[in-house]
């Protein structure tokens, strides 16, 4: 019922406002992106899954309505080793749902949810969008990844992107992913998003944020930098946080900290060196996780990716091990 | 003498530059209430960041094919980047929920369709005639 009345708020702007124009063809978007992995981690089985099937549709019919849905098909095991071939098993969730109010040029209400702008990487996970297979652990561990509530946006300059952002979670997750794929889930969820630049030379942004551990006496208060810079010979992106954990669990460490920096390079033949480093330490383990992460990236068009990695993990092993990782993404 | 001004004239030729430039045209329809534009705002309505003109009407850009010279010369103008790493940028914003403009096949056709619908813009090679369906918004000099 909660789930019902969420999705009747996002809309019911929309149809009070609502013209003629409502169904025309034109105003909306079908596309979506696809992920098969193959991974290779030292002391695992060898396996090819289908992560991702995404599939969003988007709207703009006027100020006051601009859904936004994407719903995907992720787990998918189609092969492992001693196991053979497989198509018994798919999981489902909706990742975003939301509508946009745009009160005027500059600023906008959304209701709904959506991705927390913690990290530009969470903003933009999409497969074919990044440069690697596997996802840093500072972009995705320490803090609520998806909203379920209102943001509200203010620009101060539509060119360079220098924006603020506030939202807020007042209930809980609307269809989360089991804890399985998301560490852990959150009620109460508060942040705001300083984004000093967002175009398409550069992104810098600080954010802060706190959130409460769902069945857990449990708050986390995450703060955060994060920035991504396109030149003509190199793609840079990094991100550094901190959260502090305040928990009746065991803890080793008081906060959670750590980041990591990527380096992209463009060779011939539409072919591109990747390489990061990334340092975690994590409040409940001893020893932090250091990852060292090389690789190849064969962009023949922006939307089809082919990556080939080699990940060496030391200290805290994560969800990635050291091995061989590749994956195919395709936007469409 | 005559030999080596043709050896000159020869070697000159191959230095020479490919292409050749010409001005680019920002237009839009007559009854638009705007005089002109400024490059940033040019640049920040292509991005689809600024989408409606000052008296609240949605602003419709348009767009000509990904292979089309012009449109490469446009993106290098004021994007400094090629059709192809702008490709890269829509991508991000299809993810976010944002489609490109819309494209139409030829600088003949913008130019029917800036005449046609009002709120309309778009860029053209050669000068129009300002008339009482079109007219100049800003011209990118090269």
């Amino acid at each position: 019922m909660r789930y019902f009345c969420t999705i009747l708020l996002c809309l019911m702007p929309a149809f009070s406002w609502a013209d003629s124009s409502f169904f025309k063809r034109e105003q909306w978007d079908f596309s979506g992106y696809l992920k098969l992995v193959f991974q290779a981690p030292n002391n695992q089985p060898t396996a090819i899954e289908m992560d991702d099937l995404s599939l969003f549709v988007s709207a703009h019919i006027n100020r006051w309505f601009n859904p936004f849905i994407e719903a995907e098909l992720y787990s998918i095991p189609l092969w492992e080793s001693g196991q053979g071939l497989q198509f018994n098993q798919a999981k489902f969730t909706i990742e975003r749902l939301y509508n946009d109010i745009q009160f005027d040029e500059e600023n906008t209400l959304r209701l709904g949810k959506f991705l927390s702008p913690v990290s530009r990487w969470n903003i933009l996970h999409a497969a074919p969008l990044v440069w690697t297979t596997n996802r840093p652990i500072a972009t995705r561990y320490s803090f609520a990844n998806y909203i379920s509530g209102l943001n509200i946006r203010h620009e101060f300059d539509l060119f360079s992107g220098h924006a603020l952002e506030f939202y807020w979670q007042p209930y809980q997750e609307f269809y989360a992913k089991p804890t399985t794929k998301q560490d852990r889930h959150y009620q109460t969820v508060l942040g705001a998003a300083w984004i000093l630049q967002d175009d398409i030379s550069a992104y810098y942004a600080f954010n802060v944020q706190y959130a409460d551990v769902k069945d857990r006496r449990e708050n986390r208060t995450t703060l955060s930098f994060d920035a991504f810079l396109h030149r003509d010979y190199f793609d840079f992106e990094t991100q550094w946080l901190v959260t502090f954990v305040d928990s009746n669990q065991a803890q080793h460490h008081a906060q959670d900290w750590g980041g990591y920096t990527q380096f992209s390079v463009p060779i011939p033949l539409d072919l591109h060196i990747i390489s990061r480093y990334e340092h975690f330490q994590f409040s409940d383990k001893t020893v932090a996780n250091n990852t060292l992460l090389t690789g190849l990236v064969y962009r023949p068009y922006s939307k089809l990716s082919l990556k080939l990695e080699w990940q060496q993990t030391w200290g805290s092993v994560y969800k990635n091990g050291t091995g061989l990782y590749a994956s195919v993404a395709v936007l469409f | 003498m005559k030999l080596k001004y043709l050896l000159l004239c020869f070697i000159f030729n191959f230095l020479a530059p490919v292409t050749c430039w010409a001005d680019i045209y920002i237009i839009t329809h007559a009854e638009t209430k705007v005089p002109s534009i400024s490059r940033k705002e040019l640049a920040a309505i292509y991005l689809l960041k600024k989408n409606y003109w000052p008296d609240d009407s949605p602003i419709v850009p348009l767009n000509l094919p990904a292979q089309n010279a012009l449109r490469e010369q446009f993106s290098l103008d004021i994007f400094k980047r090629s059709t192809r790493e702008m490709g890269e940028y829509w991508n991000k914003m299809s993810f976010k929920g944002v489609k490109p403009p819309i494209t139409q096949a030829s600088e003949q056709a913008a130019l029917l369709f800036i005449q046609r619908v009002p709120n309309t813009i778009a860029y053209v090679g050669d000068k129009p005639p300002e008339n009482k369906q079109v007219k100049i918004l800003l011209q990118l000099k090269n």
